[in-house]
């Protein structure tokens, strides 16, 4: 099940979530965890605004700034985000069940 | 060793400039295209891979069922193969050079039978012999209870 963060904000309720479109959309722009570590100031908010992208596309910029001015708990927020952020590249890592190639026994 | 075929020795092992030289957000688009064509050769939609929310579980059965259709693919082309093969041995006595009667045999008169369907009516007739030898059993106790009390009749009345 996808990650996801909810918050109500001046009386509406917002989904924050990552598909692989909106991945797509933000490391075309240049976000990656490269950016992150080196410049973080400007990496934070792309990853905040982009998870955006998936329920609210027409959020303005000057809502989503105010809303990331309000959030409460910035680090666990951000590592929420990066975790977001790497779902759906992590959903292309599962392989096919394949049949066990180890057999083990116990050995008293 | 063919012509312009690769060896071990003209592989490298490894490319570091490669791998390096691609920013990390390209690769990561790289991967998401990829992913995207693999995706859809296994019959999912360009709408469902981008849009979906992120579910590992989707892949992965869509994965194991692209994996059992390549197998009853390849099934089905060793099955076409066998009944050829069946047709071919068929027909070699009407070619056979030196032979004075020509004549193919007949082709099979129907399919190969599934292996499920041979297993089904071999464990039918298993139950089947099972049920008869119970009843047997049964019958044959049956009677011989049947007779021991008539003999015990025809004792008393002898008696009386």
């Amino acid at each position: 099940m996808a990650t996801r963060l909810k918050f109500n904000y001046a009386g509406k309720e917002y989904t924050l979530e990552y598909n692989k479109e909106q991945v797509k959309r933000l490391s075309a722009q240049g976000f990656s965890q490269e950016l992150m570590s080196a410049r973080p100031l400007d990496a934070i908010p792309m990853l905040f605004k982009g998870a955006f992208g998936m329920h609210h596309k027409n959020v303005s910029n000057k809502v989503i700034e105010e809303i990331y001015d309000n959030m409460g708990d910035k680090t666990a927020l951000i590592e929420m985000l990066i975790k977001m952020f790497a779902e759906p590249i992590e959903d292309l890592m599962v392989e096919p069940e394949e049949a066990s190639k180890i057999t083990w026994e116990q050995v008293d | 060793m063919g012509a312009g075929r690769l060896t071990v020795d003209t592989v490298p092992f490894f490319d570091d400039n490669q791998e390096d030289s691609v920013p990390e957000n390209e690769q990561i688009i790289n991967l998401l295209n990829d992913g995207c064509e693999q995706m859809m050769a296994m019959g999912m939609t360009y709408e469902d891979y981008w849009t979906s929310p992120s579910d590992p579980d989707k892949i992965k059965i869509y994965r194991n069922v692209y994996k059992r259709k390549m197998q009853d693919l390849n099934h089905q082309a060793w099955l076409q193969g066998a009944y050829v093969y069946e047709a071919v041995g068929a027909l070699v006595p009407a070619i056979q050079a030196f032979n004075k009667k020509p004549k193919a045999e007949p082709y099979l008169s129907k399919p190969f039978e599934f292996e499920s369907d041979v297993k089904d009516k071999e464990r039918i007739a298993k139950e089947q012999e099972t049920v008869f030898k119970q009843f047997s059993a049964f019958a044959e106790s049956f009677n011989a209870k049947r007779k021991q009390k008539q003999t015990e009749v025809v004792d008393n009345d002898r008696q009386q």
